[in-house]
């Protein structure tokens, strides 16, 4: 039977059983077959298209890219790690400790990324020894079913089990359901509506945050085209799918004409109230809920759509911040080529405002910052309740890993429990894995008051 | 074909006694205009194509539930629904489909004949309702008094339809073998394929007067415009 979700489980727990005991160089040659399967240029060219034609959202060229990069990046990350057997000893405290992989992981992947979402998380859960049940979205289920098969292929390449990897062809939200009941861990990519899903299940897991992210150009930046130039190619890219993608600049005054002039010679354009008001409309149409026929599509079909006449050379759509919160939804996440731009005169200020904005969307995720000065990336840092701080780069181009940034590579970012989630961390290989430590008897040493509670009694005494 | 060794006819009941086209084009209609308000969507025909393939999958899937059928249309647009408001839909819904059902008209005039020859029976999927035992059968008492068996499949853990499970529960109530006995049903899949692979004699009912979109399919099945023309299929003649 198709889909048969017990059936499934059933397969993937044989080939786990299997796999759990595999050596790391084995392993190893494991996801660099899948690895090498996916990045290659016809494999990504089917993907890429079967992605953007059922899905309609997302830029073709923009995805075959991504698949490459995300691939690429996740195994680069990976390399020379040990996540099998022994992997670290400390002979002072007599613990060795032991990598072990967690079982049979389910992957509910989202309609944004619905193949290098399980790039990453294929190649992170094979990489840990784990077999991964994909839960597709119903949206993009062809893409994502492809991406499992080729990923099978280079198992079976190889003489891996096949069944490490495993993708459900007509998915339902039962059957996510189902699959989430049975398996080991999950992983969720995906928006409110699946996270609800995976935690209805009890079973651990990982899970994201929503994006939101400001991004602050201050005064020290020198060349503010080229910033503009950064932000323009990070917020279109995929027409805005990522929830990495820039949600709003926050501008210093004494830049903010300056750099809107930059951003509409990259092809922003700045709405007046009057449009603002009717892009709104078109993007909450009852004032709350975001259009889901705008999502991912590019700024000119947005434009279309809400009535808006603009240039057809127009890249993203700028608005004007006003409130922050339910009054005013441009505050929040658009998930979409729509840029909101706040000024700013002092980062103290905006730093609360920036509170605000996250509190409203985008808690736990990320922010971006362009400056010379050290101190307020710190300090943005220290202030903002979010996993990531980006400075001085397109921050789609960095946020999930980039090759000119250290992040690491994945399509799954926790938000912490600011979010709601169990990490802040970009997912990868280290989120798939269980450890045993082995304790041996070391010399006892019960520490003294004095190496307790040294400073603090010459401080304030015993009393 | 054993003319005479027939003892019983069973019937589906929506589109085969019950005319509920209409009724239920109008729900259907009404309930898409709330999904895609609440839903808050641009673009209505991309929507409706949509929620048609999803409707389809779970047709397919035997599964009748308009709530579940109404979250994956939410969820498919990652969005998540408000349960109770659901609920509140699904009660409007039936109430819509009630409002617009009517008995065949031939289907009093028809049962009551046969029921002088033949046992009747009914075998009827469950809708979908919110609670058992409140299938639309009951708001047409009097054609309920013709049936020595009724049985609700999907409800009360009886597998809808195709399943043959429904179809060899009521031949073991009404004591015969599945050859014994005729089933007249509108639905291809459910009540065609499903009444001939529990053996049944299946007789495909294509009213006339109701608009729709039949399955294009070769078959050596009976098919009838109406009831009353189950009187001249040589399955039934003594």
């Amino acid at each position: 039977m198709e889909d048969d979700i017990k059936e499934m489980y059933t397969k993937a727990k044989k080939a786990f059983e299997e796999y759990q005991y595999w050596p790391q160089a084995k392993v190893d040659e494991v996801v660099q077959a899948v690895g090498w399967m996916w990045q290659k240029e016809e494999v990504r060219k089917v993907l890429a298209r079967t992605a953007v034609d059922e899905s309609g959202i997302g830029v073709y060229e923009d995805k075959l890219a991504k698949i490459k990069t995300k691939t690429m990046g996740t195994l680069w990350d990976q390399r020379g790690i040990k996540t099998c057997g022994l992997i670290e000893e400390d002979k002072v405290r007599g613990i060795r400790k032991y990598a072990k992989p967690i079982g049979v992981i389910a992957d509910v992947v989202p309609c944004t990324n619905p193949e290098s979402t399980i790039c990453c998380i294929g190649l992170s859960t094979l990489k840990t020894r784990n077999a991964m049940i994909v839960s597709p979205h119903p949206r993009t289920q062809k893409s994502s079913y492809l991406t499992v098969e080729y990923g099978r292929e280079a198992l079976q390449k190889i003489g891996a089990p096949v069944d490490l990897l495993q993708c459900i062809k007509n998915t339902s939200q039962a059957k996510t359901q189902e699959l989430m009941a049975h398996c080991d861990f999950a992983v969720a990519t995906g928006g409110a509506a699946l996270v609800k899903v995976v935690y209805a299940a009890g079973k651990p897991a990982q899970t994201v945050s929503a994006g939101n992210v400001v991004s602050f150009v201050d005064e020290t930046v020198p060349d503010l085209q080229a910033t503009a130039r950064k932000i323009m190619l990070s917020k279109i890219a995929n027409n805005a799918a990522s929830c990495s993608s820039e949600n709003a600049v926050a501008l210093h005054e004494s830049i903010y004409d300056k750099m809107i002039e930059c951003l509409k010679k990259e092809g922003g354009y700045l709405c007046s109230t009057a449009e603002r008001e009717t892009l709104r409309q078109c993007m909450w149409p009852d004032g709350k809920t975001l259009n889901r026929d705008i999502v991912a599509h590019n700024a000119t079909f947005i434009a279309e759509l809400a009535g808006l006449k603009v240039p057809a050379t127009t890249k993203f759509l700028m608005v004007i911040g006003e409130k922050i919160g339910r009054e005013d939804r441009f505050s929040g996440e658009k998930i979409s080529p729509v840029l909101t731009v706040w000024k700013w005169s002092d980062f103290d200020e905006m730093l609360d405002r920036l509170e605000k904005i996250l509190q409203f969307s985008g808690k736990g995720h990320s922010v971006s910052i362009h400056t010379e000065l050290d101190e307020r990336r710190v300090k943005l840092a220290l202030r903002a309740k979010v996993g990531r701080v980006v400075c001085n780069m397109g921050h789609t181009a960095a946020n999930s890993g980039g090759w000119g940034a250290g992040l690491p590579f994945t399509d799954t970012l926790g938000g912490g429990t600011w979010a709601g989630n169990m990490t802040s961390e970009n997912v990868n290989w280290r989120h798939f894995l269980n450890y045993t430590l082995v304790s041996m008897p070391i010399p006892e040493h019960i520490p003294s008051d004095e190496e307790l509670f040294g400073d603090y009694l010459k401080k304030w005494e015993r009393d | 074909m054993g003319t005479g060794l027939i003892k019983a006819v069973i019937f589906d009941f929506g589109q085969t006694l019950v005319d509920s086209a209409d009724g239920c084009r109008q729900a259907e209609k009404e309930a898409q205009a709330k999904l895609f308000g609440h839903m808050a969507l641009s673009l209505r025909e991309k929507f409706l194509d949509r929620y048609r393939q999803i409707r389809k999958a779970f047709h397919d899937r035997s599964e009748f539930s308009r709530p579940a059928m109404w979250r994956e249309v939410y969820h498919d647009h990652c969005l998540v629904p408000d349960d109770a408001l659901l609920e509140a839909w699904e009660a409007q819904y039936w109430d819509t489909v009630k409002a617009h059902s009517v008995l065949f008209p031939e289907a009093l005039g028809v049962l009551k004949a046969l029921t002088t020859r033949f046992q009747l029976a009914l075998i009827t999927n469950t809708q979908g309702q919110p609670a058992s035992g409140t299938h639309r059968l009951r708001e047409f008492p009097r054609i309920e008094t013709y049936f020595r068996v009724v049985v609700v499949a999907g409800e009360n853990g009886i597998p809808p339809k195709p399943d043959p499970a429904p179809f060899k529960r009521c031949l073991r109530s009404l004591g015969i073998d599945a050859a014994q006995a005729v089933y007249v049903g509108d639905d291809w899949r459910n009540d065609v394929c499903g009444s001939r692979g529990a053996g049944l004699h299946p007789v495909w009912i294509q009213h006339a007067g109701v608009k729709r979109t039949w399955p294009e399919v070769k078959t050596d099945v009976p098919v009838i415009t109406r009831l009353d023309e189950l009187f001249g299929l040589r399955l039934l003649q003594a």
